[in-house]
């Protein structure tokens, strides 16, 4: 999994490249950390290069979004799920907590609206 | 009828999750799995191999457990067999798949997902107290 990250007016956008899984969800989970440690509260997650994800991955999504908006004021946001990975979201009733977004770049435009 | 069959055995380390990541992409090569057909069955087996790694296990990798990947005619086979602690499939609690974000309990998502992604799933305990985890996923007809 490769991780990155770039920052616009206060948003953070992190492009996940690889699996989502209990092997990599730690080092996601510990960026946004990080993020947020250095006041960055509003996020996008871009999921476009994300092969597969698995439960380990579902969590690290729902915990820092959790985290996030009740803690920080801030969200999480979900942009450009690949069809497989929808799948995943769906069957495991995400779309009703997480605000997911066709691309990136609607995602960070909602945090201006 | 083909009938192709690899076993690994693995050791209980999170870092093979990519190894068999692999294998399973071969595999639904082979049997011209469509992409989410492939990624269902990698979802499923991450979880099998992840339970077995965490809680069977105890990410003690010195131990190890055995993973059969057999493909039989449009059909494949996915047989995860460990020998730590027991484990009930029965016993863990349905995933919230419902509530509001603050209530929203995380866990029990890994066994939810390996029932509604497979097409069928067995479990049993051997005689000898290993665990016997088996799944099964048949490609789509092709043209």
């Amino acid at each position: 999994m490769n991780i990155s990250g770039q920052v616009w007016n206060n948003v953070v956008q992190i492009n996940l490249d690889g699996r989502f899984d209990a092997a990599t969800a730690p080092a996601v989970e510990q960026y946004i950390r990080d993020c947020i440690g250095r006041g960055l509260t509003h996020v996008v997650l871009n999921m476009s290069n994300v092969q597969y994800i698995a439960s380990a991955g579902l969590r690290v999504v729902l915990a820092m979004t959790k985290e996030l908006r009740l803690t920080h004021k801030g969200d999480l946001r979900v942009a450009a799920l690949p069809e497989s990975v929808a799948k995943v979201f769906e069957l495991s009733g995400l779309f009703s907590v997480i605000r997911i977004f066709d691309d990136v770049s609607t995602a960070t435009q909602s945090f201006f609206g | 009828m083909i009938s192709v069959r690899e076993v690994l055995t693995l050791p209980a380390d999170r870092r093979v999750l990519r190894q068999v990541s692999h294998l399973i992409d071969r595999f639904s090569r082979v049997v011209k799995f469509s992409a989410i057909e492939t990624h269902d069955v990698q979802v499923a087996v991450a979880e099998a191999c992840t339970n077995a790694i965490i809680h069977g296990l105890e990410e003690n990798s010195e131990r190890t457990f055995s993973l059969e990947v057999e493909l039989q005619d449009r059909t494949l086979v996915i047989t995860l067999k460990e020998e730590g602690k027991p484990f009930d499939f029965d016993a863990i609690p349905a995933a919230d798949l419902s509530s509001s974000l603050k209530e929203r309990r995380i866990g029990g998502l890994g066994v939810h997902l390996i029932f509604n992604l497979m097409e069928s799933v067995e479990y049993r305990t051997e005689p000898d107290g290993s665990k016997v985890l088996r799944m099964t996923k048949t490609a789509a007809p092709g043209d």
